[in-house]
């Protein structure tokens, strides 16, 4: 008897892990054992392949079938072998140009822009690294001239765009419609400063409407939106009726997240402090809107659960510092490599290059080097860089922190994330839970 | 090549484990000045002490091991519906 591998999946291998199952337009990622790798691999509508008791599981569970003589494997589907260490996906900011002229900005680099032939060749080369998904940015990505061509040449390769950061301004039904027929359906993420606040921070009357309007574009195109709101003292008194008004339109989600601007940033007590009175406000309500407040929590209101910071993953030494930069790469305008968005301008004002596609073949980059050792550091190294973390007796729940945090509030990256100390230190979570009545606490 | 000692990270070795080419590998070890220089030494001869040496440069952990952990390193970003 013939089988094939059901439509959805794929074999990949990839430097220490030598047999994986991935799924389509899914960051899930399957570890193989050598058996179960080779006989995957045997299906494929051509081999004929002796009935056993694992093949007899791998039917049941949908991941294979008996093929019918015409049934081959689709080109994404072919088994494929990368010589680099696994990463799922990158976070590209095609542009550095921005919209609108900002009180603040992240990623404030150098306005460089990816030409068509530059951006034709990452993308190959994304593709022959493994890379599972996409991450637009910018900058503002839609003012790049070949946008819905870069979206394009992601999915004609294989890969898929998990979402796009974006001031929205420039959002039309019909590129929403576009984007969707060349199957593209990423999440939209806008940033979205605040009720009676938004046209202030980007200088432009109108900048709310048509932020709120481009939120209801994507919502009625059936794309999932995330509002990103930065918060400093500009505006923190605006994030309740901020909350309200999106939660109200039907947006998935919001984010708050803190500016490190000179001007205006809130300390740490302000931060957290002013994000649980408005978390706390807004959830006393009948809501259905996520929110989660960087390095702080995230509510799911429809399921009475509040998460805290940090990964589900059992404690181990040989977890990475930030699991988030582990399991994607931050690609600038200018080609620079950074563990994450926010790292690049303080990499940036320090000096320090982690290596540079435009230069290197990323799949160079992604075999050894700073980058890797930049982000496969781990909190068991941490712990021998730092005396204190290693002996305070909330690492294993804090796990460092965010080092982006710790760079930006003691200039050093192995230094203590002093939000994290202040969060575990003043108990911010028996606050949580006693500012959320209801809510699960894990 | 044996006698030979590396200063190479953790992150090194795993690469060194991986790497198939001989001048890639010539490559990772002249990145770091400390380390001695193994240009006398053929493709074939270095190809054979890394083959020879894969287990040890992986460390005690093992192949399994190390295999779910970067799974799990890289899920655990990308996977989780926690936002951080």
């Amino acid at each position: 008897m013939k089988y094939i591998l059901n439509g959805n999946n794929a074999l990949r291998t990839w430097w220490l892990v030598p047999g994986a199952l991935i799924e389509k337009e899914s960051t899930a990622v399957k570890g193989l054992s050598d058996e179960e790798f080779r006989l995957l691999k045997a299906c494929d509508g051509i081999q004929e392949i002796p009935e056993t008791p694992r093949l007899r599981e791998l039917l049941e569970e949908g991941l294979i079938r008996e093929a019918a003589p015409e049934d081959r494997l689709t080109p994404w589907q072919a088994a494929r072998e990368y010589e680099n260490r696994f990463f799922a996906g990158i976070s590209w900011m095609i542009t550095g140009r921005q919209y609108y002229n900002r009180d603040y900005r992240y990623n404030g680099g150098p306005e460089n822009e990816w030409s068509w032939p530059e951006a034709e060749r990452l993308m190959n080369e994304a593709r022959d690294c493994g890379i599972l998904f996409v991450d637009i940015t910018g900058g503002e990505p839609m003012m790049h001239p070949r946008f819905p061509d870069i979206l394009k040449g992601i999915t004609d390769r294989g890969m898929y765009v998990r979402e796009i950061n974006t001031d929205g301004a420039l959002i039309t039904p019909d590129m929403l419609r576009e984007m969707k027929q060349a199957g593209c359906t990423p999440e939209i993420r806008i940033t979205f400063d605040g009720v009676g606040v938004h046209d202030r921070t980007c200088r432009r009357e109108g900048a709310e409407k048509t932020a709120l309007r481009s939120m209801e574009f994507c919502l009625d195109a059936g794309l999932q939106v995330m509002a990103q709101i930065s918060i400093n003292r500009r505006n923190l008194a605006s994030v309740p009726a901020t909350l309200e008004r999106l939660d109200a339109l039907g947006v998935q989600t919001a984010r708050l997240i803190r500016t490190y601007e000179r001007e205006n940033m809130l300390s740490t007590e302000e931060y957290f402090d002013g994000a649980l009175k408005a978390v706390s406000q807004y959830a006393a309500g009948e809501r259905r809107m996520k929110v989660a407040v960087w390095s702080m929590l995230q509510i799911l209101p429809e399921e009475n659960r509040c998460l805290l910071p940090r990964s589900q993953a059992a404690y181990r030494d040989s977890l990475p510092v930030c699991s988030e930069c582990r399991g994607k790469v931050f690609i600038g305008s200018d080609g620079e490599l950074a563990p994450c968005h926010h790292m690049l301008d303080w990499q940036r004002g320090k000096g320090i290059s982690l290596g540079n596609v435009r230069h290197t073949r990323l799949q160079r980059l992604l075999q050894y080097g700073p980058f890797i050792n930049s982000v496969c550091r781990t909190l068991g190294d941490l712990k021998q860089e730092n005396g204190k973390c290693a002996d305070c007796r909330e690492f294993f729940r804090c796990r460092g922190g965010c080092r982006l945090s710790a760079a930006l509030l003691t200039g050093d990256q192995n230094g203590c994330d002093t939000a994290c100390c202040l969060f575990y230190g003043n108990d911010y979570p028996a606050r949580i839970a006693a500012a959320l009545p209801g809510y699960i606490i894990n | 090549m044996n006698q030979l000692k590396f200063e190479l990270s953790s992150e090194d070795r795993k690469a060194l484990a991986s790497l198939k080419d001989a001048g890639a590998i010539r490559e990772l070890v002249a990145s770091n000045p400390k380390n001695p220089d193994i240009s006398g030494y053929t493709d074939e001869e270095i190809l054979s002490w890394v083959q020879a040496n894969r287990e040890k440069l992986l460390g005690e952990t093992g192949m399994t091991e190390i295999t779910l952990q970067e799974l799990e390193n890289v899920a655990g970003g990308v996977t989780e519906k926690r936002i951080c």
